[in-house]
This record gives C-alpha cells, sequence and structure tokens, in this order.
C-alpha cells in the first residue's frame, strides 16, 4: 500500500514536470515521464504477480488488467492509464487477500476450538479451501458410532478426503440414439447432461452395440474340431 | 558435428530497432542465426522424448508461479509497455505452459515447431523461424507504415500504422510478439532458416544466444 502511495506521488511530480506552464512537454521530458512511467509499470506488475502467488490456490483473485489494440508504442495519458489501472487493481486484490486472510484466520481459530471442544459445534463442517489450504477435504464434527455417538455426546472431529464425485443429475428427456449425429446436436442443444466443467457425458451405447463386430469375430473363429473336447477331461 | 561447430562460430546476427523504438526500449534487440532446415519434418525419436521429458518437469503451479521468474516477468512486463494484455495475448511461454496444462503434454508438431518449442521452454525465451530465402536483409523492429500489409497478395492483412512489426529491408515480416506472414513461414521447399528472437529489457543476452543455439541444435541434430 504503501508503493501505491508512492507511486502516486511520483505520478503527481511526473504530471508537474510534464504539464509545464510554456504548454506541450518538450521532447526530452516526454520521454523521461514515458521512461518513469515505465518503471512504474514494471514494478506494479511485479507486486501484482506477488500478490497473486500469494493468494494462491485461492481462486477468485482477479488481477487481470485488460488492454486494447496491438503492440504499440504507448502514449504518456496511455501509460498513465495503465499505471492508475495497475494500481487499482493491486489495491483490490490486496484487499481481497488481506480480508480472505482474516477469514481464514477465523476459520482457523474456528478450527482449533472444534478439534478441542467438539460436542460445542455438533454436525459442524470447515472446507480446507475456506482454511486457505488446497485440495476438497472437509473438517466436519461427527458422532461417534452414529446414533449411539449422538445419544451418548460422544463427538469428534473428522477429515474427509477426496474431491466429490459429479453430482448426477436426471436427463432431461429421451435421447435421441437411433439417428447418427443426433447426440452431438442434442450435446450442442444442451439436451443432454454435462460434466461440470461443461463436457459432456460419454455418449450411450446402442442397446446391441458390438453385435456386429461379435459376429465378424464368430466368423473368423476357425471351427471347433467335431468329435474332440477342447479340453481334456479329468478321470 | 562439423556442421554444429560451423554454426557455433558464428555469432548471431544483430538485427535493427527503429531510432524512435530505440529511444523508448533503450534494450530492445532482436538477434537472428541462420541454419539449414531440417530434412525431415518430423521430429526424431530423441527430440520427441525431450519434449515428454519437458512435459514431465512442468507442473501445473509452475505455471502460476512464472510470471514471478525473471524472464517471463521481462516479457509480461514488455507486454504491458506495448499495450499487450499479457493475461489476453499471453507471452510465448506462458502459451507454452497452458497448452502443456490444457493438452497434458507437449506435443510435437514438426521438426521446426518443436525445436522453436523446445528453445523457449528451456530458456523461456521465443524464437521464431522464418524461410531465409523470403527475408531481404537483416531483420529489425519498427512501427508499421500508412498502407502497409503484413503478407502479400489478397489474404494480406492491413497493418494500422504505429503497429510495431518485425521487418527486413523491404515488408514487415510479422507483428511483434504476433503471428507471422504467411508468405514468409517455412515451408516445405525451405532451404535455409531464420531463426530470430527478441531481446527485452530484464532478459540476459545470454540466454537470448542460448536460445538460438538449442533451437540450431535441435534441428541439426540428425538422430
Amino acid at each position: 500500500m504503501v508503493v501505491i502511495d508512492e507511486l502516486h506521488e511520483h505520478l503527481a511530480e511526473a504530471r508537474g514536470g510534464v504539464a509545464a506552464p510554456a504548454g506541450a512537454p518538450d521532447r526530452e521530458a516526454g520521454h523521461r515521464a514515458r521512461r518513469d512511467l515505465r518503471l512504474q509499470v514494471r514494478r506494479l506488475e511485479r507486486e501484482l504477480a506477488d500478490t497473486l502467488i500469494a493468494a494462491f490456490p485461492r481462486a477468485g483473485v482477479d488481477v487481470a488488467v485488460p488492454a486494447h489494440g496491438g503492440p504499440r508504442v504507448l502514449g504518456l495519458a496511455e501509460l498513465e492509464q495503465l499505471r492508475d489501472d495497475l494500481a487499482e487493481k493491486l489495491r483490490r486484490a490486496r484487499r481481497v487477500v488481506e480480508e480472505r486472510g482474516e477469514e481464514e484466520a477465523r476459520n482457523r481459530e474456528l478450527l482449533e476450538r472444534m478439534l478441542r471442544h467438539p460436542e460445542r459445534y455438533r454436525f459442524a463442517t470447515l472446507p480446507n479451501r475456506d482454511l486457505g489450504e488446497s485440495g476438497c477435504g472437509v473438517w466436519q464434527v461427527r458422532p461417534r458410532l452414529g446414533i449411539i455417538g449422538m445419544l451418548a455426546g460422544w463427538w469428534h472431529v473428522k477429515l474427509s478426503s477426496g474431491c466429490p464425485l459429479a453430482p448426477w443429475r436426471p436427463l432431461p428427456g429421451p435421447l435421441p440414439r437411433s439417428i447418427p449425429g443426433r447426440w452431438e446436436s442434442a450435446v450442442a442443444s444442451g439436451r443432454c447432461p454435462t460434466l461440470p466443467g461443461g463436457l459432456p457425458w460419454p455418449r450411450p451405447r446402442r442397446p446391441n452395440a458390438g453385435a456386429r463386430s461379435r459376429a465378424r469375430r464368430a466368423r473368423r473363429r476357425p471351427p471347433r474340431r467335431s468329435g474332440r473336447p477342447c479340453r481334456s477331461p479329468r478321470s | 558435428m562439423s556442421e554444429d561447430l560451423d554454426a557455433e562460430d558464428r555469432a548471431p546476427m544483430e538485427g535493427w530497432v527503429a531510432t524512435d523504438l530505440q529511444d523508448e526500449f533503450p534494450e530492445l534487440r532482436v538477434l537472428a542465426i541462420e541454419v539449414d532446415a531440417p530434412l525431415r519434418r518430423r521430429s526424431p525419436p530423441a527430440i520427441k522424448a525431450q519434449l515428454r521429458d519437458l512435459s514431465s518437469r512442468f507442473h501445473g503451479a509452475q505455471a502460476v508461479t512464472m510470471r514471478r521468474q525473471p524472464i517471463p516477468h521481462a516479457y509480461r512486463v514488455f507486454f504491458r509497455h506495448i499495450g499487450l494484455d499479457p493475461d489476453t495475448t499471453r507471452t510465448p511461454i506462458e502459451a507454452a505452459a497452458l497448452e502443456r496444462i490444457m493438452r497434458g503434454g507437449f506435443k510435437s508438431r514438426g521438426r521446426v515447431e518443436d525445436a522453436l518449442l523446445l528453445a523457449l521452454v528451456e530458456t523461456g525465451v521465443p524464437v521464431w523461424a522464418l524461410d531465409a530465402d523470403r527475408v531481404a536483409g537483416p531483420l529489425g523492429i519498427r512501427a508499421a507504415l500508412r498502407g502497409e500489409r503484413l503478407g502479400e497478395g489478397e489474404l494480406a492483412d492491413d497493418l494500422p500504422p504505429g503497429r510495431l512489426v518485425v521487418a527486413d529491408a523491404d515488408n514487415p515480416v510479422g507483428i511483434l510478439f504476433g503471428e507471422l506472414a504467411a508468405s514468409r513461414i517455412p515451408t516445405k521447399e525451405t532451404r535455409r532458416l531464420r531463426i530470430f528472437t527478441v531481446q527485452v529489457a530484464g532478459v540476459p543476452a545470454i540466454h537470448v544466444e542460448e536460445a538460438l543455439w538449442a533451437c540450431a541444435n535441435a534441428l541439426a541434430d540428425r538422430s
């Protein structure tokens, strides 16, 4: 945050220097101002990267600063705009990281309390990601031995492991299976279920799928010799 | 082997940078070397094995932390300086990292493409290849002039004035960190390749030369 303040002060100085009373800045002053702004952009980009990495693996820390147009030499105004955008994005990203850090600290304290006195936090759940950790684990306060533990007041904290499976969703309607290409069109029109990533479920197999290839294999198979068993019978 | 030694005896050719650009970006440089085009278009098993090794050395977390490493960071900053958003128009090394994650590995796409990719992933410095016979004189960087086009014929794209381009003595051969003119990229008939790279502030010269020689070695490897 101090750096941003410094940058704002520096900007004010730079603006003062560029906006000379004579009017338009001369070439040397403009060049110097652009160089200073590029240095600031470099520093802000570094700090933005540091903030993003500090927030990893948490999602949702927005560090994107969109740009328009192709590669070109940016003028003073464009560089100022870019620097301001980066500074603003950095400020917001840091605030998000800070707020999440506080929330995670609170959650860690809660977890400690859950571990110490599980009977006070019955059926409480706390995902690992709310603690700032990676993975899909969830801390849960559960009764020992099911209903017996509930009645007897035997509570403990368990950490589930593994990511949950994709939820099953009912089919919105009958799927066209007979006509080739209809499955793809059904996927495209959203009439078939999709996985969380937007990928379609695997194409369903026809009831008699593989019958033709089985028949082909059967035709290729050499005929058994008649009158002789495949295996010698054990006596 | 003698071919390699001959190649290593030669220093990279220093390109030119337009004066106004040089004032703005004093450390911007273009370096190039010329090598024989590979006889076969497919990569030999050794190159494919090298790509597999690189794939296994590369993980998702690295793609995130990459932006803090000196060379990728230098290219990110330069992208910002020239008005590109590196999160939209990816820097070459970040684009390669993203592709590695999306595809599950670095896929072989041809001898020249693989050599360029190897050099990029090993050094972090992007390299491009052009058909040397279709490039006139040394390469350089300048702003596009009014009415200039990228490529030849009906499919050539108009370039807005001021767009930074890599150019030879006559015409632009590609947009800086963007697409190359279709008429200059290597084809089956290419006999010589011009491999070039762009050095920006914060990238040590040794890495840039290393990228060029890594690419040249991958192309010269006849195994």
